[in-house]
């Protein structure tokens, strides 16, 4: 036996158990994001069909329909992203998506299957830059099974979103800093360059 | 070099349009490689399968931009790698604590991660174990991992030694098949 293959043979990671749901988990995640991108980047048949299919109706419509479309409903998200479940939510995944408006970057957030927090006790999302030396706090909840919430500060800077469970207290430093309980996070591409 | 039983390029084609039967072909196939490869950079279960979620979503996203006839072992390696580095350095972002109350496993206490070489070489290593036959693969853990002796293995496993070591012999040689570019590569 190769000495090197040998010692790597001796190293608890290339044994490493799988846990049989983890593939389970690992499928979620992935086919959630798919759904979600799905939604936003539709394929090229799909596109045809549906403006096929708009023009038949536009047509139709405009002779005897009249319609206001809020501005909100026809933004498409300027980004968005999986968000995974930690150690502390085994298992949950979900999406964010995030828009530019004229008063900030509005963060779609769904992610069903979080415990009810109440009682002082809440959920905080957080954007973080990718080396995790800068955050801002994005809006506090009660769970995230469909949640909105604002940050003053655009996310090609801040590319990760965190959600950390919280409890209300007296400030114990000077700048508001995120708990070390993060039940889930994701992040854009750019941090992995 | 191809990892055996692969996904072929049709499968990560659909991998790459979303199929959901590609995506379960491929998490099937390589989670136990990513796993490895994120567990040897944070040496704490739940979060390289934590790292194993996110490996696999980043994967999606880019698997457009992936020639769909390579290998893609080493591009998920890579990923794997990179954001298990992700989440040390997250974690190492908590409070300050004395290093007198530090837990020896601490991820926080892991200064460098490994290469990118070292993380393709522990990839490679897993993909060759589970290309294994069951039985194979039992003896040469208990006799890497714990140390046993092929005795020791026989009188554990209830078989007899002669079974022992001619199966040992044969994974060994598949391994030794499998892994020979590590000498090359070293040599």
């Amino acid at each position: 036996m190769l000495a090197n293959v040998d010692q790597l043979l001796r190293e608890r990671s290339v044994w490493e158990d799988v846990d049989p749901a983890l593939e389970t988990k690992v499928v979620a995640a992935v086919t959630a994001e798919v759904s979600g991108v799905a939604l936003q980047r539709p394929g090229r048949s799909a596109r045809w069909r549906a403006l096929v299919l708009a023009a038949g109706l536009g047509a139709a419509a405009a002779a005897t329909i009249t319609f206001v479309m809020t501005r909100s409903s026809i933004v498409k998200p300027d980004a968005a992203f999986a968000l995974v479940g930690t150690k502390l939510a085994p298992g949950l995944s979900g999406r964010a998506s995030f828009s530019s408006r004229e008063s900030g970057v509005q963060i779609e957030v769904k992610m069903p299957g979080l415990p009810w927090r109440d009682g002082g006790q809440y959920y905080e999302l957080w954007m973080h830059t990718c080396d995790g030396s800068e955050w801002v706090p994005a809006g506090t909840f009660h769970d995230l099974e469909y949640v909105v919430a604002w940050a003053g500060v655009p996310i090609k800077n801040y590319p990760i979103l965190k959600v950390t469970r919280e409890v209300a207290g007296p400030p114990t430093g000077a700048a508001q800093a995120p708990s070390k309980d993060v039940v889930a996070w994701g992040s854009l591409d750019t941090c992995l360059k | 070099m191809s990892t055996a039983g692969a996904p072929d390029t049709a499968t990560f084609k659909a991998f790459q349009r979303g199929e959901d039967a590609a995506i379960r072909a491929i998490v099937h196939h390589y989670t136990g490689m990513v796993n490895s490869v994120a567990f040897h950079v944070l040496h704490d279960r739940p979060m390289a399968e934590e790292a194993a979620q996110q490996t696999f979503v980043q994967a999606w996203r880019a698997a457009s931009t992936l020639d769909a006839d390579r290998d893609i072992a080493p591009w998920l390696c890579t990923i794997a790698r990179r954001v298990a580095i992700d989440i040390v350095r997250r974690e190492g972002r908590r409070p300050a604590t004395s290093i007198d109350h530090v837990d020896p496993s601490d991820g926080a206490l892991v200064s460098l991660p490994p290469s990118e070489t070292a993380a393709w070489e522990v990839a490679q290593v897993r993909l060759a174990i589970e290309s294994l036959a069951p039985d194979e693969r039992a003896i040469v853990r208990l006799q890497h991992l714990e140390g046993f002796t092929h005795q020791e293995i026989a009188d554990r496993l209830g078989v007899a030694l002669g079974t022992v070591k001619s199966r040992s012999f044969r994974a060994h040689r598949t391994l030794a098949d499998r892994l020979a570019f590590l000498r090359e590569e070293s040599a």
